[in-house]
């Protein structure tokens, strides 16, 4: 998991954003995460961010992951502090705005900001069930969100054009209840307002009205393509097939606005405790930089000057790249058979300095010494 | 004289720069079951548009290499498998039945043949400028096309791009495809003569629609399933009634099977399993090796990477829930991106993502996408299975009748199999429907209906259905989830 991207709230952002806030849900990290803490907010209450920015860094039980904004914004306002535990995935913990957003008037969902803890716990159990399933896990957090955190996201006011379905209209005849009736007092759970059997039982008092909302929510969770916990492919490998065209093209091509990034994970030691993770990090990230840049990258050849490349070279002293080292808690993988054990593992993203020609070379030294070096420990 | 060619040789050139680059409103890269549908509605809503595929055919898999010419030999196979072991049983002598290989090859190119075409004239009728060509960004908004016939290079410049590539075979570690020996999906569609052992890599849908051809027609045939169960996505029940009557009909299934080598040595190739439970090694042979473990996402020569399109782990080119990539303008649909891979949700999404570009909404219910495999008897479902129902802690009812209660199955000769309806317990809504058994493909249509309207299997129940028809054993299932069914 190299980025963590909540493409969710990005999708709620089309949609609610013009009215006001947006409740931004407890991320789920993994299929299988039901629950986690608050470990820090990166960013304070009023502050924009910027797609990419972390927002805050979240603890499951295996590992502390950044999380970070898709979209441009700003923190409105948060409901869920620093070292909270315990925390059910969707539950929302923040609003997020609009950049253009004016904090001030802005409008809160009123059920949210009132009792944002339970709405998440009140969610119908099949929305939380659906966690353990990678593939189709990821509607929960959506729909345990502003939708359909209570009955009133998923019943409707009756569609007065409605043709009543036979079971419907049976029902209706038997308790006496008239078509007008039925449209003004039955709340419709079917899509575009229609009426089901189930509504009406459920207003007859034969079924609880829960029974109608909770598959209601169910139904209506399926019907969204799953696009939460997207991980994105590691870069590595591509950077090195890619970069030949990426070069060439690179003068004719608009400047482009991404900068190059190349980045790799690794498998932890098993036996490894957590405080020598961060030691045995850094001192292998030092040592895998002094050795990326002390390395001659040009080929020993007798076509080869090494003084001529030593004077076209760029200054030693210009960075090659930014690391950033993150530890991620690995997950099953669906191609993965079961008996392979998931171990934490560590990301490490290298953003190239496109002004020094070997950046790329350098930057691939430092993996390759990085990966060495944890191999060995 | 020389200002004349002077003249020539100006307009030629200014010829030549007006044909570099292209402006289109819409730009659909991939004319696959989702390009071409997407081309044509963008087409039919106003907007000047292309659709850029390099195939040398429209219709991408599904029609070259997929869905329909499988259909095609499924057909013929089905056709030639009754009169050689049922006609006798229906009273009708026949003599001498042998398989042509040649003209049974020829049959199924006729209707790609047809159909493909037919797409390229209703391209025509709409107004679609079709590109035969390799498409790839150079920057967001244009794509170079590289003609495959020859020709100059073109540029296309367009507001708005659709990515449409689609997927291709997965290939297998360590198993190198040369589509004669060990082939794909494409390989086994186009086998010269018939195998005397096939053997199959991966009992999904593509794996066992491509067994049920070859052994009908003779091959003796082995599949071999690293899960527990095979038709991947299939109800469990209907998986395993599944098995129970494929292997009736010839079918060797091996389960839990890992395989470790696959080489082809000469004309023969070599197979190597472990039976992950019990650990044991099995060796075998195979004239035929079909790999067919899934398909991954295609973006070869896009550009994708070139121009920071994120792509997962998996392949898949990354999109928000209006088909957006990281360019608002670049929307991508089908197997390239999330969900199923299946011609029809690709199509649904071409359309929708029309509809985003020129509405602002647009609409698929990927709750309602039905699931077909053209075996013998067929299997088809939608909504959710009892796996997923369970999982999620649902309480549900299920009603089934099995067609050898069925009238015209019965007068078909035709009764394996049955209509299982999943309901919730208390408001009996439909939450799923699986049907294996003669005409399951065209019946299931009838469940996505009931699904997408929010219908109780009592609205089933009481919905006429004509007699003697197989649908009455669906509306009889139905009936099973909350009453007694009349005729089981």
């Amino acid at each position: 998991m190299a980025l963590f991207t909540n493409i969710q709230s990005t999708a709620f952002h089309t949609s609610a954003s013009r009215y006001g806030a947006t409740p931004f849900g407890m991320p789920a990290m993994s299929p299988t995460m039901e629950e986690g803490g608050v470990v820090e907010w990166k960013v304070k209450e009023g502050d924009s961010f910027s797609s990419g920015d972390v927002l805050l860094e979240i603890e499951t039980d295996k590992a502390t992951i950044d999380v970070e904004a898709v979209d441009d914004g700003k923190l409105a306002k948060i409901l869920i502090h620093d070292g909270a535990k315990e925390i059910k995935v969707g539950t929302t913990i923040a609003f997020t705005a609009e950049p253009e957003d004016d904090l001030a008037t802005l409008t809160y969902p009123e059920e949210e900001s009132a009792k944002p803890a339970p709405a998440a716990a009140a969610t119908p159990p099949p929305a939380k069930k659906e966690e353990p399933k990678p593939a189709k896990s990821t509607e929960a957090p959506a729909s345990s969100g502003p939708a359909s955190s209570t009955s009133s996201g998923v019943l409707s006011k009756a569609n007065p054009s409605q043709k009543f379905f036979p079971s419907v209209e049976l029902l209706l005849e038997k308790n006496s209840i008239s078509h007008d009736e039925a449209l003004q007092k039955i709340q419709a759970s079917g899509p575009n307002g229609r009426i089901l059997k189930g509504d009406v039982l459920a207003y007859l008092g034969e079924i609880p009205t829960e029974a109608v909302t909770s598959i209601a929510s169910f139904i209506n969770g399926r019907t969204h393509l799953d696009l939460s916990n997207i991980k994105l492919k590691e870069a590595a490998p591509e950077a090195k097939s890619e970069s030949p065209k990426a070069d060439a093209a690179a003068p004719a091509a608009k400047a482009k606005p991404e900068p190059v990034k190349v980045s790799k994970s690794y498998t932890l030691p098993e036996d490894i405790t957590i405080k020598s993770v961060a030691d045995l990090l850094e001192s292998a990230k030092a040592s895998a930089e002094r050795y990326a840049y002390a390395t001659k990258t040009y080929a020993k050849s007798d076509l080869v000057d090494p003084i001529f490349e030593d004077l076209v070279a760029p200054s030693r002293n210009i960075d090659r790249f930014k690391i950033s080292i993150k530890t991620v808690a690995s997950e099953p993988d669906l191609f993965e058979t079961p008996e392979e054990t998931s171990l934490p593992s560590v990301v490490v993203e290298l953003t190239l300095n496109e002004k020094a020609s070997d950046s790329k070379k350098r930057a691939e030294l430092f993996l390759s010494k990085f990966g060495e070096i944890l191999s060995k420990a | 004289m020389l200002r004349f060619s002077n003249r020539r040789l100006f307009s030629s050139a200014r010829v030549l720069a007006e044909a570099v680059t292209k402006k289109h409103d819409v730009v659909v890269i991939g004319g696959g079951p989702g390009g071409y549908v997407a081309a044509i509605k963008a087409a039919q809503e106003g907007y000047n548009t292309a659709c850029i595929e390099k195939r040398g055919a429209l219709g991408g898999t599904c029609l070259n290499v997929g869905c329909i010419p499988s259909k095609s030999l499924l057909n013929n196979s089905h056709l030639f498998h009754t009169i050689q072991h049922e006609a006798k049983g229906r009273g009708i002598d026949v003599a001498g039945v042998e398989i042509n290989i040649g003209n049974f090859q020829k049959a199924k190119e006729t209707a790609v043949k047809q159909l493909t075409g037919g797409i390229e004239m209703l391209f025509k009728k709409n107004g679609v400028t079709y590109y035969k060509g390799a498409g790839s960004f150079i920057d967001e908004h244009q794509v170079k096309v590289d003609p495959i016939e020859g020709g100059e290079e073109l540029t296309v410049q367009a507001d708005n791009i659709i990515v449409a590539t689609g997927s291709e075979p997965s290939p297998f570690p360590g198993i190198e495809v040369d589509e004669e020996r060990i082939v794909t999906s494409t390989g086994a569609l186009a086998l010269k003569e018939i195998p005397k052992r096939l053997v199959v890599i991966g009992g999904g849908i593509i794996g066992l629609e491509m067994s049920s051809v070859w052994s009908r027609l003779g091959s003796e045939v082995t599949v071999l399933e690293f899960q527990d169960a095979i038709g991947a996505g299939m109800d469990g029940e209907v998986a395993k009634a599944t098995q129970k009557f494929l292997t009736k009909q010839g079918l060797k299934f091996q389960l839990g099977a890992k395989v470790t080598k696959g080489v082809r040595e000469g004309d023969v190739v070599k197979i190597e399993y472990e039976d992950v439970k019990k650990g044991t090694t099995t060796e075998i042979e195979a004239d035929v090796l079909l790999v067919a473990v899934g398909r991954r996402p295609y973006i070869e020569g896009l550009g994708a990477e070139k121009l920071g399109l994120d792509i997962d782990n998996r392949g898949r080119l990354v999109i928000d829930s209006e088909f957006k990539t990281k360019f608002p303008h670049i929307r991508v649909i089908g197997d390239v991106t999330f969900g199923v891979m299946l011609a029809h949700k690709a199509e649904e999404e071409g359309i929708a993502a029309v509809e985003y570009i020129k509405n602002g909404h647009g609409h698929v219910n990927y709750g309602n996408i039905p699931s077909v495999m053209y075996s013998h008897p067929e299997v088809a479902w939608v909504g959710q299975n009892e796996q997923q129902l369970k999982e999620a802690g649902i309480k549900f009812k299920v009603g089934k009748f099995p067609f050898i209660a069925n009238s015209r199955a019965k007068t078909n000769q035709d009764t394996e199999g049955f209509v299982k309806f999943l309901a919730d317990a208390e408001t009996q809504r439909v939450l799923g429907v699986h049907i294996i058994g003669p005409n399951a493909g065209e019946m299931i249509a009838e469940a996505g209906l009931a699904l997408e309207y929010g219908a109780s299997t009592e609205d089933i129940a009481r919905v006429c259905h004509a007699h003697p028809t197989l649908s009455e054993a669906f509306k009889e299932a139905a009936l099973g989830t909350f009453g007694k069914t009349i005729n089981f």
